[in-house]
């Protein structure tokens, strides 16, 4: 019988471990991203005053190390008329988030950007990479 | 692991004046950096204790590290001054290379935690910040009364001019006047928009380093031109100009903490790390609290509930993880002196009541009173501690303030004067030790 060191295989640098998400998380996150393009559409004025939003749900799946994520708009406090759509991954045990930007830019360009074909996907890498970065914090 | 097992001789290393690790002589001698370590919970652990031989294999490599990291240290620390050293807003820095005790530490918390290492550079990856680097923002001159008053005047919120309730609460805010709790959590927000043209004022010039340096890297490594820059809204204008001419150096960054405590302000303005976020792209994590912001990013009532669970101190500092020009991982850490000097003993009365007890007889006094605190107390302790941090950032900034009193009922030796003192002298009793310190193997195991 072969036996394999498990830890050394997650340790070799020539293969790629990145897990797999449930199904149920991804309809989460489908349905995240639904809600969140309408209020972009609906709450995003071209120019002036906006408040910030988001939209959360909460994460059952053990391979991500986060109890919530949301995706959540908050206005470019240098450019008038214009946003920036981030994702977050929210510590389990403490009121620390990661974070990291998707787009920026104008009501229009941030639709673009959310109806592309692979948006889905780029949201699932980004949260990956926020839960590492919050395991790895050490917090 | 080598083939030496047979010859191992495990010795004390002295890494600092009565600090020492455990490591093995023989590989380290023959400076083999081969190491292969796979935690197994029910041989490696005995008495809730890491076996020796393991220790000593840590010590080994973090000892290797810390030779690697010194020998690194004057090229990250050149880079760093050869961005921030220009600016008019940089007071001063401190360096240094992370050192074998406390990478040693950190090893082994990341061995038990199921994180082994099968390489030298494994284990770098997970030391994370070899060098770190701080970078003292300068203090601003204090703010007179008429400053003040033209100040409030002027603001106004997101376009609107404040009701009298809210004026009336951001005047005691700016005067550091008492205030009840409700008065505090409504102004708070208020007042942080306030004083944010007094942050960017200290912290601009740094924040637009970082970003260039941000950008200057994503045009070497994914061959942006300055088109793309601008097409992509990186940077604007004024800076797309200054990376056009002038010698920008190129700086790897990949996450960014801006931490500060409860009604603290933070080192970085929300304007800011967008300035950074929009440099960087995806690419950057920030780590921030969702509590201080002024949305609802999660469930108002469990981040409520998850409050209690954070250290409320007031630790204030914004800090980047990099990667150097030679490949060495390290940290950056932005603050003023008045806050860093402070930050220099603060965080003795956490690790004490925390269990961490690395502090000489000196403290003796001060552990026994921190012991004695129950849980309320402690609580009310660490709030006197969070007002000592905003009092220091205030004084930073400008503002007028007053110092915090250490309230009724807590002995004198808790005091935040006292603190200073216990550091103060530890300190010299330290550099006394390390006068004619060499560090050295004392003793086989």
């Amino acid at each position: 019988m072969i036996k394999y060191d498990i830890n050394k295989i997650r340790n070799s640098k020539n293969i790629n471990f990145r897990p797999r998400l449930k199904m149920d998380i991804m309809k989460n996150i489908e349905n995240m991203i639904t809600t969140m393009k309408a209020r972009v559409e609906r709450e995003i004025p071209d120019t002036g005053y906006f408040r910030n939003f988001a939209e959360n749900f909460e994460n059952k799946d053990s391979k991500i190390f986060g109890k919530y994520i949301a995706l959540s708009v908050e206005k470019d406090e240098m450019i008038d008329g214009e946003a920036l759509l981030k994702i977050s991954v929210l510590h389990p045990n403490l009121p620390v988030d990661a974070s990291s930007l998707l787009v920026a830019g104008s009501r229009k360009k941030i639709l673009d950007y959310m109806n592309k074909e692979n948006f889905i996907d780029e949201v699932k890498t980004s949260i990956l990479e926020l839960s590492k970065s919050l395991r790895e914090s050490n917090l | 692991m080598s083939l030496l097992n047979s010859a191992k001789v495990i010795a004390k290393y002295c890494t600092k004046p009565e600090q020492y690790i455990l490591v093995n002589k023989t590989r380290f001698n023959l400076g083999d950096t081969n190491v292969s370590l796979v935690f197994n919970k029910d041989i490696d652990i005995v008495n809730g204790k890491l076996v020796n031989d393991k220790l000593a294999e840590i010590g080994t490599t973090a000892l290797q590290l810390e030779k690697d990291f010194v020998q690194k240290f004057p090229d990250a620390k050149k880079e760093v001054k050869d961005i921030f050293e220009k600016l008019d807003t940089v007071e001063s820095f401190s360096f240094r290379p992370k050192s074998a005790g406390s990478m040693e530490t950190k090893l082994e918390r990341e061995f038990i935690a199921g994180k082994p290492f099968n390489s030298f550079s494994d284990a770098k990856e997970l030391v994370r910040d070899g060098i770190g680097s701080r970078i003292f923002l300068k203090s601003l001159p204090e703010l007179s009364s008429k400053e003040i008053k033209k100040m409030l005047n002027e603001f106004r919120l997101n376009g609107e001019e404040l009701s009298k309730q809210d004026k009336k609460i951001l005047y005691k805010y700016v005067y550091d006047y008492p205030m009840s709790l409700e008065e505090k959590k409504n102004g708070f927000p208020i007042f942080e928009k306030f004083v944010e043209p007094l942050i960017q004022k200290q912290s601009q010039q740094v924040v637009d380093e970082i970003s260039l340096s941000i950008v200057k890297n994503s045009m070497i490594k994914k061959g942006l031109s300055i088109e793309d820059v601008r097409a992509k809204g990186m940077l604007s204008d004024v800076l797309i100009e200054r990376l056009q001419k002038e010698d920008i150096k190129p700086l790897e960054f990949d996450l960014v903490n801006n931490y500060r405590g409860e009604f603290g302000l933070p080192v970085f303005t929300n304007a800011q790390l967008q300035q950074i976020e929009k440099a960087s792209g995806a690419k950057l994590k920030i780590i921030s609290r969702p509590d201080l912001l002024d949305y609802d990013k999660y469930p108002k009532e469990y981040i409520e509930k998850m409050q209690k669970s954070i250290r409320q101190s007031g630790y204030r500092t914004a800090q980047g993880n990099v990667i150097h020009k030679n490949g060495v991982r390290g940290k950056f850490q932005f603050r003023d002196l008045f806050t860093n000097d402070f930050a220099e003993y603060e965080h003795i009365a956490y690790d004490l009541r925390m269990g961490k007890n690395t502090l000489g007889e000196l403290f003796n006094d001060y552990k026994r009173e921190i012991s004695k605190l129950s849980d309320n107390e402690y609580s009310k302790y660490t709030q006197y501690l969070s007002e000592c941090y905003n009092y220091y950032n205030r004084k930073s900034i400008g503002l007028p303030t007053h110092k915090p009193k250490l309230p009724k009922g807590f002995n004198k030796i808790l005091s935040e004067e006292n603190m200073k003192n216990l550091h103060d002298l530890n300190e010299k009793r330290i550099k006394e030790l390390n006068k004619n310190f060499v560090p050295s193997f004392v003793q086989v195991a």
